[in-house]
């Protein structure tokens, strides 16, 4: 199994050679030729910093910003100029916006505030709290929402203090609460750390986004009911209060604090609710924010009632799929569409179906380059060819594609893969991917359109998330799929006979293990990575030293080395993130980059370096805190070679240049 | 010799920039205000009382018999007539750090005059938009050929209203002359502070200003404070002369140990990576940015016996050794945090010293300083200017009011405690408050620029402060409601229902106490001298309800209707329909009037 696992990046390096060779037949591949972003210009002097939008049924649109003030836009959907009026101003970062009835409500970090116009002039004047909430003073006390349920009632999210760790310092910090129009507070459900997205679905279900943190290895998203803990130790502060729902606390949570996977954990604490969906952490975002479900009717596209899931460090939106099994919520996530300008917060629907986002980067750096932005994401009427959708089996998975692909395609086994891993749950910050395993395809059975595959697997893993590639098939209109991977948390595996499978559906063979245990080990150090100085030098010829600046920067962007010399290079990762320096051929860093970023499962271990000619040399995968020297010979033909941060997410903008001299 | 040179050249640098401010505190000297026997034969308009006290609409200072407070007893019999009428105290000076108190009636004007050459300008600009030289804390002009030039207006105009006690603090830098007596460096205030508000940095004054006692230029030589333009009572007058420090560093030599030593023992047994003479204590002789010691062994030498501050800073490990004394014990730090500081008695001599590093902090940048001060000296640097890393500082993030009233919430701090329902309202009058939402409590009133909001909108904005960029008057922050048997001064009764703005966008605060509704509107005055505040009551228990005006360690009455608040601090104004008592409550003296009739007040100051 061991080489099994080595060898698959080898053997993907093969089918992303296919993949690329596609791309030229098919004109047809990029999101952006389903999907057109579109940019409403911001006035100079605003800082739309986006925390919260609220759409008008007249055709505005309103943004409420971090800086506490509210932008009513006109025109934000056509083509020309949109108009911008301030509504309100003078309140505490205002993270929501909701607007019913012609009032405004929203959250400020230390009150759920009503805002109405009384006297008609298009501007606020008069702010009423419904409910003040108690606040420490520590700066990570947001407060999200309000969200409205069908019965008109709110509901809020609190963002737990940070002092090191999550805390729930002010009262129901770490909590969903309910509140009503007089105020009263009802609390839901705890074990919150940053819940910045929240929805409310056309089934009157909750569901939240988390952020990787303290107790949380990965982003996820979570249906809350009442009663439930979602895992953040923060919040329990403050179930001792008469009104809250459970009577877990911090005392409860040390048995399991030794970073067992959370579905081990929920089996001994009641209350710990596990999460629908996980998004692994740098393979889909890195912080996931509002969730939306798609109840446009076909206007944005193929996903009626899916969700939309924003992230706001890596710019994107995912989708989620969710179904019911044994009475519970899981589904899966799938990549969406990249690009957007800033960190991308807020989600809301536009009147026409298209979807509106508000983003603001300030303090958190994300791949989309500006401060913050507002932009629409319309669909153009054309279907990619995509996984739409993915169903547990008794014994496998079921996967839906949005057209029918080429049967001939779906029925060879060397097209999929499925790998099955979990994550630890303990206090600390995040959790690497652990028991991380293929699994073995038994049975494959296409349904006669073409639509759907059944993939039979020789085990399912309760608990855990399975990874679904899909290389190589194509729609019978020749396109390949626009993403081909996805992920699918296996809470509870559906009740039902086990499938038996004809001889022409069984697997006969995997022949790309074959092909991996012919394969040449996965290595470190090689000569790219030297970490020693080599015997036959008495001193190198050049130190180069680099560190790292906040924001994906590193500290030094240019050095000038003669060629040939012999270089040592130290970098020390003073981030607070993990990073790495690859050394690439002039005009190679996207091109390594993106070979990077689909290593997938597999990238953690390569050190998020592919295996290529055009990587020269590189470090180690580095923590926050980590410094590696490595020795190399710099190449002798003189140019700009870019060295690059091979981290997903990281390659577009952690960037330098090694000019080579003669 | 080569490190006493560029030593000097180092400190002229850091003196005109400022960057290591100084640490120890200044042993100040106080001016004995209980006779005239500190001047130097005080004319007749001089003379030492005991209180003094004026309205802001006064232009006489009113005193009673008694000490500690030197007044001038201005009239205009001796207008403009000059030097005889001006103050000398005794002492001369050179470079001076000095601070007083002062208070002037209307429309008054004196001057602080350094070496009697150099003068701040003291002059009654009370509500004055925007200050030139002659308004209140200017550096005067200079005046040649019947025409004035250079002065320089204050940053700000921090002024209060006359009769409130004010506060000056002025850092004097002497100008330089070289052997032959011409002059190498100008005259320059380091900084000069008005009600805690800097007026200007780092300014030079190329000659003395109009109205110096001589033209010539001087090491040393007297204050001088004007007497023949307006009244003026000066109390709490202290100063400390600043001197060159004389510190040098000598034999300096380095050892650097890459990945093999930690500790000072270790170091001590291993083989360094490298080794030798050092120019200077600079951080840059490791070649390595982490798992790496350095150290430093010199010789300090020392001009003038004293208690010396040292501090360093560095990221990881570290400490100083004098005299086999641990001055810095071992402690860990990293560049961005607090420096560690020792102090030591040093003779004058020479003194054996080892500074070291030891950083194994991955993430926190390389870096290590020294630096040397004593009471009443100028804080230098022992180590290369480069031996420490740049820090790019936060921008300015200047929350202005121009058009409208400019709101904005946050958190603030109020008497050291950080509070998280904190509205601001700034005027485009330039009159500004912040208020506390939970308890309806005016914290802070101020004049000029209104909020700094860097704290709160820069990157994550952690401590999510913002702060009032004028002179504030620090008030109480307590509710209105007055409970006489309450011990503290939180009314929890008290219930914030929101605001609603008024046609001129002012808010109007309503609050829920029992069955009594209140609102409460604060506006600026029209002139834009202070601030005005109506509380209007609702409902049949506000007969028996008392609304507190204001608190503090003294309410004196003024007549008809002013009172002053904290030993003339700030006044309050009430208005002729109520009969407000003073009351003492927990230790406090309380202005309290009865809530059955709308409540009108100002505060000016």
């Amino acid at each position: 199994m061991l080489l099994n696992k080595k060898s698959y990046s080898l053997l993907f390096v093969f089918s992303l050679t296919a993949y690329f060779s596609f791309s030229q037949i098919n004109t047809v591949q990029s999101e952006k030729d389903f999907y057109s972003l579109k940019t409403i210009a911001i006035p100079e002097e605003v800082k739309l910093e986006v925390g919260g939008i609220a759409v008008l049924p007249d055709g505005r649109i309103a943004a409420s910003t971090r800086r506490g003030e509210i932008w009513i836009i006109q025109n934000a959907y056509g083509n020309g100029s949109p108009h911008f009026t301030k509504f309100a101003s003078g309140m505490h970062e205002v993270l929501g916006l909701a607007y019913r009835d012609g009032i405004f409500y929203c959250t400020q970090r230390g009150e759920l505030t009503k805002i109405e116009d009384k006297d008609g002039d298009g501007r606020a004047d008069s702010y009423t709290p419904i409910t003040l909430f108690q606040l420490s003073g520590n700066y990570h006390e947001y407060a999200y929402g309000p969200v409205f349920d069908k019965n008109g009632e709110m509901f809020v999210t609190l963002n737990v203090a940070w002092v090191g760790y999550g805390d729930g310092l002010g009262k129901w910090h770490g909590w969903l609460i309910k509140v009503k129009n007089d105020g009263v507070i009802e609390p839901i459900a705890t074990g919150l750390r940053s819940p910045a997205g929240f929805t409310v679905n056309s089934n009157n279900d909750v569901f939240y986004a988390e952020n990787q943190g303290d107790w949380v290895g990965s982003g996820r998203v979570t249906h809350l009911e009442k009663g439930d803990f979602a895992g953040n130790a923060g919040g329990l502060n403050w179930t001792k209060e008469p009104e809250s729902p459970l009577k877990l606390t911090k005392e409860d949570l040390k048995i399991v604090d030794n970073g067992q996977p959370m579905h081990e954990a929920a089996k001994k604490i009641k209350e710990l609710k596990l999460p629908a969906v996980w998004f692994p952490h740098t393979l889909m975002g890195i912080s996931t924010a509002d969730i939306l479900e798609d109840q446009t009717g076909g206007a944005f596209g193929p996903f009626t009632g899916q969700y939309f899931v924003a992230d706001q460090g890596h710019s994107k939106i995912m989708r989620m799929s969710l179904e019911k099994v044994k009475g519970k919520y899981q589904g899966a996530c799938y990549p969406f569409y990249e690009g957007f300008a800033s960190g991308l917060l807020r989600l809301r629907w536009g009147l026409d179906g298209s979807l509106f986002a508000g983003m603001t980067s300030r303090g958190w750096a994300s791949t989309g380059k500006e401060d913050y932005a507002l932009q629409r994401l319309v669909w153009n009427g054309e279907t990619p060819f995509e996984m739409k959708n993915i169903h547990a089996l008794p014994d496998g998975i079921e996967v839906e594609f949005t057209s029918a692909g080429k049967l001939s395609q779906i029925k060879n086994a060397m097209n999929y893969s499925v790998n099955s891993f979990t994550y630890e749950y303990h206090h600390e910050y995040g959790s690497p991917i652990i028991n991380n395993r293929e699994r073995k395809i038994i049975g494959i059975i296409p349904s006669e359109d073409g639509l759907k595959v059944k993939l039979i697997l020789d085990s399912l893993i309760e608990g855990y998330i399975h990874e679904i590639k899909i290389q190589g098939i194509e729609s019978k209109e020749d396109r390949t799929l626009l993403h081909n991977t996805a992920y699918y948390t296996m809470n509870n595996i559906p009740e039902g006979n086990k499938t038996v499978l004809k001889e022409e559906e069984k697997v006969k063979m995997m022949h790309h293990m074959e092909k991996a245990v012919t394969s040449t080990k996965a290595s470190t150090p090689t000569k790219k990575r030297q970490n020693t100085m080599p015997s036959d030098w008495t001193q190198p010829d050049r130190v180069l030293k680099l560190g790292t600046k906040p924001g994906l920067k590193y500290d030094v962007t240019n050095f000038e080395v003669k060629a040939g010399s012999k270089v040592r290079l130290i970098f020390n990762n003073n981030d607070d993130m993990t990073h790495n320096v690859v050394i690439v051929s002039p005009g190679a860093a996207d091109e390594v980059g993106n070979l990077a970023l689909q290593l997938g499962l597999k990238g953690s271990q390569m050190n998020y370096v592919p295996i290529s000619t055009k990587v020269l040399f590189h470090t180690g995968l580095l923590q926050p805190s980590a410094s590696e020297s490595i020795y190399f010979v710099a190449p002798s033909k003189p140019g700009e070679y870019m060295f690059i941060c091979s981290y997903p997410g990281h390659a577009a903008v952690m960037r330098g240049i090694i000019k080579i001299v003669p | 010799m080569l490190v006493r040179t560029s030593l000097i050249i180092t400190i002229a640098i850091f003196s005109l920039t400022g960057s290591f401010a100084q640490k120890v505190k200044p042993i100040l000297k106080e001016l004995p205000l209980n006779s005239m026997e500190a001047f130097k034969s005080p004319s007749a308009n001089w003379k030492i009382v005991g209180e003094v006290q004026a309205r802001y609409t006064d232009t006489v200072l009113e005193y009673t018999k008694g000490t500690g407070i030197l007044l001038n007893d201005f009239n205009k019999s001796f207008a403009y007539k000059g030097t005889p009428y001006h103050l000398f105290p005794n002492m001369e000076h050179g470079d001076i750090y000095l601070e007083f108190d002062f208070m002037i009636s209307k429309g008054s004007n004196s001057g602080i005059y350094l070496q009697s050459r150099y003068e701040i300008q003291i002059n009654d600009s009370w509500g004055v938009k925007i200050p030139t030289f002659s308004d209140m804390g200017g550096i005067y002009e200079r005046w040649k050929d019947d025409k004035g030039f250079e002065g320089n207006a204050p940053l700000k105009n921090a002024c209060s209203a006359p009769g409130l006690w004010q506060h000056m603090e002025i850092s004097f830098q002497a100008p330089r002359f070289d052997a032959t007596g011409k002059k190498t460096m100008p005259a320059k205030f380091n900084f000069v502070k008005l009600n805690g508000i800097t007026l200007h940095e780092n300014i030079f004054v190329s000659g003395p200003t109009r109205a110096a006692v001589a033209e010539d230029e001087k090491k040393l030589a007297p204050l001088m404070i004007q007497g023949d333009h307006g009244m003026i009572a000066i109390k709490n007058f202290k100063y400390a002369p600043q001197e060159e420090l004389n510190v040098s560093v000598s034999d300096l030599t380095y050892k650097y140990f890459e990945k093999t030593a930690k500790t000072l023992e270790e170091a001590a047994k291993i083989k360094p990576t490298s080794e030798g003479k050092a120019k200077a204590i600079d951080s840059r002789l490791a070649s390595a940015r982490d798992n790496y010691f350095l150290q430093f062994e010199g010789k300090l030498n020392i001009e003038e016996d004293g208690n010396y501050l040292l501090s360093s800073i560095f990221t990881g490990d570290g400490g100083l050794i004098i005299d086999g004394d641990s001055v810095i014990p071992k402690g860990w730090t990293f560049i961005g945090a607090s420096a560690f500081d020792g102090r030591k008695n040093l003779t004058k001599g020479s003194h054996n010293f080892k500074l070291w590093v030891n950083k194994e902090v991955g993430w926190a940048r390389s870096g290590l300083s020294l630096t040397i001060e004593k009471a009443n000296s100028k804080t230098i640097a022992l180590h290369a200017p480069a031996s420490l890393p740049e820090r790019a500082p936060d921008p300015l993030i200047n929350i202005r009011s121009e058009k409208e009233p400019t709101i904005i919430r946050s958190f603030m701090f109020h008497k050291n405690k950080k509070l998280t329902h904190v509205l601001s309202v700034g005027d485009p009058s330039q009159v500004h408050y912040s208020y506390d939402l939970l308890q309806g409590a005016m914290l802070y009133v101020w004049k000029g620029d209104y909020l700094n909001a860097t704290d709160m909108w820069y990157e994550r904005g952690e401590p999510q402060t913002s702060s009032p960029m004028g002179a504030t008057i620090t008030l109480p922050g307590i509710c209105p409601i007055f409970e006489s048997n309450s011990t503290t001064d939180s009314i929890a009764k008290y219930k914030y229902k929101g605001y609603t703005l008024t046609e001129n966008r002012y808010p109007a605060f309503a609050y829920e106490y029992n069955n009594i509704k209140v609102e409460d509107k604060i506006s600026p005055i029209e002139n834009g001298k202070g601030i005005n505040r109506t509380i209007n009551v609702y409902g049949d228990e506000k007969n028996n309800l008392m609304l507190r005006i204001a608190q503090g360690k003294s309410i004196k009455p003024m007549g008809n209707g002013l009172y002053s608040i904290d030993d003339q601090n700030y006044f309050v104004q009430t208005s002729s329909n109520d009969t407000p008592t003073i009351e003492m409550h927990n230790g406090q003296q309380v202005l309290l009037v009865s809530a059955k009739q709308k409540l009108s007040y100002q505060l000016i100051w």
